[in-house]
């Protein structure tokens, strides 16, 4: 027999011998495991699924994007391609307005004008009822989505509305292959065919729309990156992918949800850890006589601790093993999370991510259970003789020599979480700021757990008013010896405190957006209007009853910077990470007189009498293009070049659709470019539904946008993101509950012998219940507290430091955690001590 | 021992256990070490077998002064040198008869067979041969210190030290108990040193120390039957 397999054997048996009480620990790592397997899992099933599916994703191997039209001269140069046996087919992809009769206002949809008998080169449209798209799909007919039908009160048959057109509803779209990769998604989606498209009227010059060319190559012949090469020369302006890079902003966001996610869930792992080290703790309290004899045998302390090394390592693998099975449900739930935004088929199980999973699980518990382990050093044999008896207290130094080994056991542990942490996140300051945001959670955490022991010990002592006997065995339960409050308390604050940190960043954020106009500023926006229409939308505007301000019509000319004092616009270094200042097409404005919630920053807006063209330019594009008033850009509009002087920067204070506030010209530098309007209004919300309908029987190829909706809209992802973020936060809380139930657990049977010595003083089993009730209230109360007042102080910094937004105190959610996180305290805490009330008291005393 | 001093706090107090103790067992004596109830008897085992450290002294075990060696050494030694039995028997309960006889010999990582041959023996020799699977819950108290009383023999320590080894037994079990003890001393050879308050069991050793207060009033050779003492 070798030590190892003594360690083995006895480590194995203890665990069994010990299973129930282990058994919480186990949940507790499975639930951080869970989390993690899932998301990972399901982030990598996911991306094989791009990757897999990313012709069909695409419905082509090829895809231009931009945002104008093909010009004749882009088409022809396509033609040696087609002669090879390259197909190609266009969609256009544009918002507008859909009445249906005069039943309700008429609804923002996106449209996606196809070619059905050849769209999509790769996976299917499913209709419902079930045709094939080029049969149903004619220059009369749409297709709509389930959503808009709802809405809509739609069915096959039904008659609708778009631009100056009527049109036959021929199915429900059930799935539509490439709906991830589209353009312009804001609406709910109506498939029509380019024919269709012309007889609404809706595509004049300088309506805003997106164009994708989709590409098919023959079987053989061209090659892709070749293919690909090509494109890029003949459409310098577009976005040009291939079916290889998947979807480039797709792949990014999953990058950085599935980094987000799994810190997340390494929370609620690190939560389920601690709850292993205080089981470890408190089973070798129970285990000092096994230590003794085995030192007394001559045992040295490593190979005692190796016996709990193991002991702990079939903890984690247990825990990790259920946590993989767990994982397998997560990662089936996550397509029905998101099933609003993404339609995934079957995600696949991964036995990597499963076994990433697992190994995580035991080392991040390893870590944890580090202190109580190096603990099994200082056990002394002699006590087995006297274990009551305490040593003479050391000097101070010698404290502080001995807390040595704690400080740099506490050093290894955060310094592995960082590790882990970096390795999920694939950044290694990412890890650093991870583990330096845990380390001050915790410490914060464990010294008000601090406070509250001491508070508490001194209440009782000193509370001028004698408490009711339930009040002072609840609390004084707390600080009992062998308690883990501060482990109890500390995971379910971390749980808490997440949970409703994300719960108030995503209240303050949209309530930011709802308030981000200032009063008098527009909430409804009307784009796409025509030149023709312009002055008839003006004197409809005009006539409104009920407007809270002056309605405004502006002109949107497109044009395309392409030197900024000389040096080519391509050539300049942008900052900043969302691009979109890039020498491509753009519509600007001209204004005659400064708007009221225009501010200006530097320069000065332009007199009356201006003898040169001139331009304002948002902070935004000074601070991105590094333009400064007196610079001179130089602009091309269909075809002809121009100069422009700056003369200011300005900021916007409210929001603008429909025009690009970067660039604001006089009315003389933008004369004779032809013009596409768009017009704001306010007006009492309520009297926005009937305005839409009006506007919509008057002008049926304006497109009129509220606000409201679009924040409604806003508010939908919002809450999409937000409830992935708890489902998997919600670990972490349910990783703090499991460990409250452990510990309630692994002092069983000192309660037992407690409840027994009060039942025989005639304590009846509602006394027992109360006071019980109070200790796992107090706590989870006390953590509840904790946890809102954590999270309203991070939710504060990250709104003010990091958003740019306000922050408003809300007391309701964290009164709802507090009484929340009581009642789960309290259920768990029963969980793990219903047996007690119902032994009888002998049967408990003759045990001893 | 040389003026051997064992003190320590127990709440706010501070107690002397042992004071100033001088103390020479010769290789092979069997000594009864007698006294009241906490007189310091178990403090005193505990110092020779390195279970605790003095306050102040010098404690030299089979040639080797152990006062100031470190746990992991100290450890090393007992296994080699020191047999312990325990008045609460102190056996393993997640390990059978056997494998908490064979405890010792794998902590020191000898040769399985070898050592699984002599534990079987020694189980023989204390009569539970048929019982070397059983679990210690599945076993009497006397059952349980025989199997301890094995288990102190394994690795045939040069010393062995007995606290009260009949303390929890009835007095047949203890009888049994005893009679294996001696009987497996004589036959392994060992220094014995036995702490008891049982005057039956003192009587058979060859030299009797008397403990009060912490320090030691008699220590004479054994010629007939045991002092009286306050017992426990």
């Amino acid at each position: 027999m070798t030590p190892h397999s003594i360690a083995w054997r006895m480590a194995w048996r203890e665990a069994r011998a010990s299973a129930p009480k282990f058994l919480f620990v186990i949940f507790g790592v499975a639930a951080g495991v869970g989390a993690l397997t899932g998301v990972r899992g399901f982030s990598a099933a996911f991306h094989g699924v791009l990757k897999r599916e990313a012709r069909t994703l695409m419905a082509a191997d090829l895809t231009v994007r931009q945002f104008s039209e093909p010009t004749p001269e882009q088409l022809a140069k396509l033609e040696p391609w087609s002669q090879r046996g390259v197909r190609f087919t266009r969609i256009t992809e544009t918002v507008s307005m859909m009445g249906a009769g005069e039943s309700g206002p008429p609804v923002l949809v996106s449209l996606k004008a196809v070619d059905p008998r050849v769209y999509p080169f790769y996976g299917r449209v499913t209709l419902d009822p079930a045709r094939p798209l080029a049969e149903a799909l004619t220059a009369d007919s749409i297709a709509v989505s389930d959503d808009l039908a709802v809405r809509l009160n739609l069915a096959p048959g039904s008659r609708v509305r778009l631009g100056s057109a009527d049109f036959t509803v021929c199915g429900i779209v059930m799935l539509e292959p490439d709906r991830m990769t589209g353009s312009l998604n804001i609406g709910p989606r109506v498939l029509i065919t380019r024919a269709g498209l012309d007889r609404t009227g809706l595509m004049t010059f300088g309506s805003r729309a997106s164009d994708r060319l989709l590409f098919k190559l023959p079987p053989a012949g061209v090659d892709v990156v070749r293919m690909r090469d090509a494109l890029r020369n003949i459409f310098p302006q577009a976005q040009v992918a291939d079916y290889r890079e998947g979807n480039p902003f797709l792949s990014r966001s999953l990058e950085h949800s599935t980094t987000f996610l799994s810190l997340v869930s390494l929370i609620a792992l690190i939560v389920g850890a601690l709850g292993v080290a205080t089981a470890i703790h408190s089973h070798l309290q129970q285990r000092l006589d096994t230590i003794a004899i085995l030192k007394c045998l001559g045992a040295r302390s490593g190979q005692i601790m190796r016996i709990y090394t193991l002991q702990t390592m079939l903890l984690g693998l247990a825990g990790g093993v259920a946590g993989v099975a767990l994982g397998a449900g997560v990662q089936k739930l996550f397509p029905l999370l998101l099933s609003n935004y993404f339609q995934l088929g079957g995600v696949p199980w991964s036995s990597a991510f499963a076994l990433e999973g697992i190994a995580t699980g035991v080392l991040v518990t390893l870590l944890f259970t580090i202190p109580p382990l190096v603990a099994i050093r200082r056990v002394k044999p002699a006590l087995i003789f006297r274990r009551d008896m305490a040593e003479r207290k050391p000097a101070r130094a010698e404290r502080m020599r001995r807390l040595l080994p704690a400080a740099a056991t506490g050093a290894v542990i955060f310094c592995g979480i960082a590790g882990v942490a970096a390795w999920l996140a694939d950044s290694p300051r990412m890890g650093a700021y991870f583990v330096g945001g845990l380390a001050a959670a915790f410490v914060v955490l464990a010294a008000v757990a601090w406070l509250l022991l001491r508070g508490l010990r001194l209440l009782l002592r000193w509370s001028p008013v004698r408490l009711p006997v339930v009040l002072r065995h609840g609390m004084a339960n707390i600080y009992r010896p062998g308690h883990h409050a501060t482990s109890v308390l500390v995971a379910l604050g971390i749980g808490v405190m997440f949970t409703l940190t994300i719960y108030l960043l995503q209240s303050s954020v949209l309530a930011e957006a709802e308030s981000a106009a200032p009063p008098g500023s527009p909430n409804v926006f009307l784009i796409n209007i025509t030149p023709d229409e312009s002055a008839a939308v003006g004197q409809f505007l005009d006539s409104q009853k009920n407007l809270q301000s002056k309605a405004r019509l502006a002109p949107l000319v497109s044009a395309r910077l392409i030197s900024i004092d000389g040096r080519p616009a391509g050539r300049f270094e942008r900052r900043g990470a969302h691009d979109d200042h890039g020498p491509h097409a753009r519509s600007v404005t001209w204004l005659d007189a400064k708007p009221a919630d225009i501010q200006v920053l530097r320069g000065a807006w332009w007199s009356a009498n201006e003898s040169a063209p001139v331009v304002s330019i948002s902070e935004r594009a000074a601070q991105t293009w590094g333009i400064r008033p007196g610079a001179t850009l130089r602009w091309q509009a269909l075809g002809r070049e121009f100069d422009a002087r700056v003369v200011a920067v300005h900021r916007a204070a409210s929001l603008r659709m429909g025009s690009d506030e970067d660039f604001i010209f006089d009315r003389a530098a933008l004369a004779g470019f032809p013009a596409q309007w768009f017009g704001t209004v306010r007006m009492p919300p309520k009297s926005v539904p009937a305005f839409q309908r009006e506007a919509f029987r008057r002008f049926p190829t304006v497109t009129v946008i509220n606000v409201a909706d679009v924040l409604e809209i806003a508010q939908g992802v919002v809450d999409q993101v937000a409830l992935v973020v708890r489902f998997i936060s919600l670990f972490a809380i349910l990783a703090g509950a499991i460990i409250l139930a452990s510990t309630v657990a692994g002092t069983r049977l000192r309660r037992a012998r407690e409840a027994a010595v009060l039942k025989t003083l005639g304590a009846r089993r509602a006394t027992l219940v109360a006071i019980f009730s109070v200790e796992f209230a107090i706590l989870g109360g006390v953590a509840g507290l904790m946890g809102g007042g954590l999270a309203t102080v991070f939710s504060r910094l990250l709104l003010t430091r990091l958003l740019d937004a306000s922050f408003n105190f809300e007391f309701l959610p964290n009164l709802a955690a507090i009484l929340l996180t009581m009642s789960l305290a309290v259920a768990a805490g029963w969980l793990a001590s219903l047996r007690i009330l119902r032994r009888r008291p002998l049967e408990i005393l003759r045990d001893e | 021992m040389r003026a051997v001093t064992k003190t320590i706090d127990s709440g706010a107090r501070r107690v002397e256990i042992l004071r100033g103790i001088d103390l020479d067992v010769a290789a092979g004596e069997y000594v009864a070490i007698m006294g009241p109830s906490g007189s310091g008897k178990s403090t005193l085992l505990g110092l020779i077998a390195g279970l605790d450290s003095p306050t102040s002294g010098s404690i030299v075990l089979d040639g080797d002064e152990i006062t100031r060696l470190s746990e992991d050494r100290l450890a090393g030694l007992r296994g080699r040198k020191v047999g312990f039995v325990f008045q609460s028997y102190q056996l393993i309960p997640t390990l059978t008869a056997e494998e908490n006889v064979l405890l010792p010999a794998e902590l020191a990582g000898e040769n399985g067979r070898g050592a699984a041959e002599r534990a079987r023996a020694l189980l023989d020799k204390v009569g539970l041969a048929d019982r070397a699977a059983h679990y210690p819950v599945q076993l009497s108290g006397g059952e349980q210190q025989r199997v301890a009383l094995a288990r102190a023999f394994m690795r045939k320590p040069p010393v062995l030290l007995a606290d009260e080894p009949t303390g929890n037994l009835d007095s047949a079990s203890g009888r049994q108990v005893l009679d294996l003890l001696l009987a497996l001393n004589r036959s392994e050879g060992a220094t014995l040193v036995l702490v008891t308050h049982d005057r039956d069991l003192a009587g058979c050793a060859s030299r009797i120390v008397m403990l009060k207060d912490g320090r030691i009033v008699s220590d004479e050779r054994n010629e007939g039957p045991a002092p009286q003492d306050s017992g426990r």
